[in-house]
């Protein structure tokens, strides 16, 4: 895969300045700009054209604080995709709120007011939990910044690196979770129906 | 997408769905979940003396997929001792359910729920074990 830190030559942390990835990334399109290569053979403005698409991708990835968190965990080969390390309570948490929206739809009338009434402090519960996972996520964020040597991806990573990377990957699959189930049950909540996006 | 008619029928007539109560002890229950697209499964067995699952039971909130997978995994399963459905592999399901592969992992889902309540089960059971020795 693309190491997009390279592409734009810039430290792989998760942190970055907007202003100095932006002056970045102009640079580097008016040096490898296709229009400089038009009378270039095939070729040589093919890689041109090719470069000049890997630095818009690159710059499109870096300046997105989640995808630039998902580009480096999948470097260093943790999947948030695939990460199935969601904490037990949590699954719980998820199983329960799915039951009540299911109870919703085959309810009368007279329960589905107190079926709702009690989707109302999962909503609270889970964007507490958001906030919760939001926090953990920039600490460890910033415990990989602050590291003061990365492995090359690929390259055998320190254990302290691993644990930062595995765990972040964690909290950013509980995070999607929870982004879901909190659109889901507000839809509920509002007499829509719930449809899982696939 | 288009669904197999097997998982179509699974999704539309799911088998063995239900709850059983998690305290008793021969009762083992497996909850697992896919973060990515919000999918979450309980499967639970009742596992006789002899290690024998004698009945199945499943929950999901999911994809079509997700549903048709367990719902053939608790019918494949009773009547199997738990080494065999721990042996279990999501191939089976696939194959059986004619899953494309973007869905392959909604086999896999079943498959560690199944894993996931036998652990559970064990565990119970080597705590009771402790606890009367």
């Amino acid at each position: 895969m693309h190491d997009y830190f390279l592409t734009l030559g810039v430290e792989r942390t998760f942190s970055f300045e907007n202003a100095a990835l932006e002056r970045r990334f102009h640079d580097l399109q008016r040096q490898s700009h296709p229009d400089r290569f038009s009378g270039s053979s095939g070729g040589i403005l093919e890689s041109a054209l090719e470069r000049s698409s890997d630095i818009n991708e690159a710059y499109r990835t870096l300046r997105d604080p989640l995808r630039r968190s998902k580009h480096l965990l999948a470097l260093y080969g943790f999947s948030v995709e695939q990460s199935k390390q969601v904490p037990m309570d949590l699954l719980e948490l998820v199983m329960n709120a799915q039951e009540k929206v299911a109870e919703l739809d085959s309810a009368s009338e007279d329960s589905k007011a107190e079926i709702l009434a009690s989707i109302d402090p999962l909503l609270d519960e889970l964007a507490e939990r958001r906030a919760v996972i939001d926090l953990e996520s920039d600490k460890l964020r910033a415990e990989w910044d602050a590291l003061p040597s990365h492995s090359e991806p690929g390259a055998a990573e320190t254990d302290a690196e691993k644990i930062i990377l595995q765990q972040l990957a964690s909290r950013l699959a509980s995070r999607a979770y929870v982004t879901t189930l909190l659109d889901s049950l507000s839809a509920a909540s509002k007499g829509e129906s719930m449809v899982l996006k696939h | 997408m288009a669904y197999s008619e097997k998982v179509l029928d699974h999704y539309s007539n799911p088998r063995n769905v239900g709850t059983m109560d998690p305290n008793d002890p021969n009762v083992g229950t497996g909850l697992v979940g896919a973060p990515e697209c919000g999918d979450v499964m309980r499967l639970q067995l009742k596992i006789n003396d002899e290690g024998i699952i004698e009945d199945a039971k499943f929950k999901t909130f999911g994809c079509g997929s997700a549903i048709a997978s367990s719902s053939f995994a608790t019918e494949i399963i009773k009547g199997r001792s738990i080494d065999e459905a721990y042996a279990l592999k999501n191939t089976e399901i696939v194959k059986e359910l004619n899953l494309p592969p973007v869905k392959i992992h909604c086999s896999v889902l079943a498959e560690d729920a199944i894993k996931a309540a036998i652990s559970d089960y064990k565990k119970k059971h080597a705590a009771l074990e402790t606890a009367s020795a």
